[in-house]
């Protein structure tokens, strides 16, 4: 399967820059508490207080990504629906208070309802529960890539023939207060629900657009990392004398100081925004470029560990009607 | 209440259970049953015991669960284990 035979067709985001994918506020810091987060809204009265915040911020998304999507799992058998999802701080306030609890007052002590999140691979999981998700189920935790890193994975699968359709997502919880990163932490979720392009042309769905993805680690050899930027950049397909738009989500740290370096001097200069502590603020500038109509334009975020991802999200250049207003077939 | 508290109050523990199983405290009658009324389960139930052995100090075994079945029965094992000491 070509990689952009695989299109987003539905978009689900909940967090405190807001939750209209078009109108995110990427700029600055956004408050990292829970309070702008209303879950009997979004995911009903009972059922999800024992989900942490990060799990609730994913099934959130999920609905909406779904919903979006004009409600399509119905069609697809269980079997055939997979997801990938990316998280750094998912769970780590809960790993910090379940340790309290075993060194205040015993592993007897734990709450069992909330015990199950321990891994962070539940958090996914329980979307799986609620979505039927049983093909496949992966997380990610690589650190600020893991998001987009999804993306690659899911689409692997999806052409591996594991999954018919891939939900790929990010979320994130606060760290705790006394966690070096706490300043920076993010809050909230974002899914892409991602289908064949074929398959959405015979459900009478319009895409977004499509999103493809490069990881690699700046140790990488140079001759490595120069292809694979110059794959992306080519399928861009920037008209003669125009430049890719590019954003680069990084620390001031070698990996994002050589990735830029290496962008440039593809002819891709890129403008550089500060992090957040984890996976979510790349995937949501991401989002937010497949919601905006417009042309190609690269997402990119480095680690200081090394690790890079790269999406090339190539958007439709007319607004896509919303999924309520599309024509089934 | 804390756990050096052996006071036992109707309406507390009427809160406590229905924060555990997520309802509001009118929905939990006396003899509305955990599990069949109530929408309980076994994590749940699990759940509950942590939740009171910390709230009143005492042990609670998984067979005081299986009979203790609804408010009033809970009521009255809490009150029978906190006077036991």
């Amino acid at each position: 399967m070509n990689p952009d035979d695989l299109v987003v067709t539905g978009i689900g985001v909940v967090s405190p820059r807001g939750c209209d994918p078009a109108a995110l506020d990427l700029d600055g810091t956004a408050p990292a508490d829970d309070s702008w987060f209303d879950a009997t809204a979004e995911l009903g009265a009972r059922g999800y207080k024992y989900v942490p915040p990060a799990g609730r911020y994913l099934l959130a998304a999920t609905r909406r990504a779904v919903a979006d999507a004009g409600d399509p799992l119905a069609g697809v058998p269980e079997g055939e629906r997979g997801m990938a999802l990316g998280t750094n701080s998912g769970i780590a306030a809960l790993i910090d208070a379940m340790d309290a609890t075993i060194t205040d007052a015993g592993a007897e002590r734990l709450s069992p309802a909330t015990a199950p999140y321990f891994s962070i691979n539940t958090l996914a999981g329980r979307v799986a529960m609620d979505h039927g998700v049983k093909g496949w189920n992966l997380t990610l935790t690589s650190p600020r890539t893991a998001g987009m890193e999804t993306l690659l994975a899911g689409a692997r699968a999806v052409a591996a023939g594991r999954s018919a359709v891939l939900l790929a997502g990010s979320t994130e919880a606060p760290l705790p207060v006394h966690h070096p990163g706490h300043a920076l932490s993010e809050a909230g979720a974002a899914v892409l629900f991602l289908e064949p392009r074929a398959a959405a042309a015979a459900r009478g769905a319009t895409p977004y657009g499509t999103c493809r993805t490069a990881t690699f680690f700046l140790t990488t050899a140079e001759r490595t990392v120069h292809e694979a930027l110059a794959r992306l950049v080519e399928d861009a397909g920037a008209p003669d004398g125009t430049t890719l738009p590019a954003r680069l989500i990084c620390d001031p740290c070698p990996a994002g100081t050589a990735l830029a370096g290496h962008l440039r001097r593809l002819g891709v200069p890129a403008d550089i925004v500060p992090p957040g502590a984890g996976t979510l603020l790349p995937f949501l500038h991401l989002t937010r470029g497949l919601a905006r109509p417009g042309p190609p334009h690269l997402v990119a975020a480095a680690s200081s560990d090394g690790a890079c991802a790269l999406t090339l999200v190539q958007p439709l250049p007319t607004p896509r009607p919303r999924a309520s207003e599309q024509e089934p077939r | 209440m804390n756990a050096e508290s052996t006071t036992v109050d109707l309406e507390q523990l009427r809160a406590a259970i229905a924060e555990v199983l997520e309802l509001d405290p009118a929905e939990v009658t006396d003899d509305a049953h955990f599990v069949r009324d109530l929408g309980g389960d076994s994590l749940l139930a699990l759940e509950m015991q942590i939740v009171l052995e910390t709230q009143y100090g005492v042990r609670l075994t998984e067979d005081d669960l299986g009979e203790a079945t609804s408010l009033r029965g809970m009521y009255e094992l809490v009150l029978k284990k906190t006077a036991a000491g």
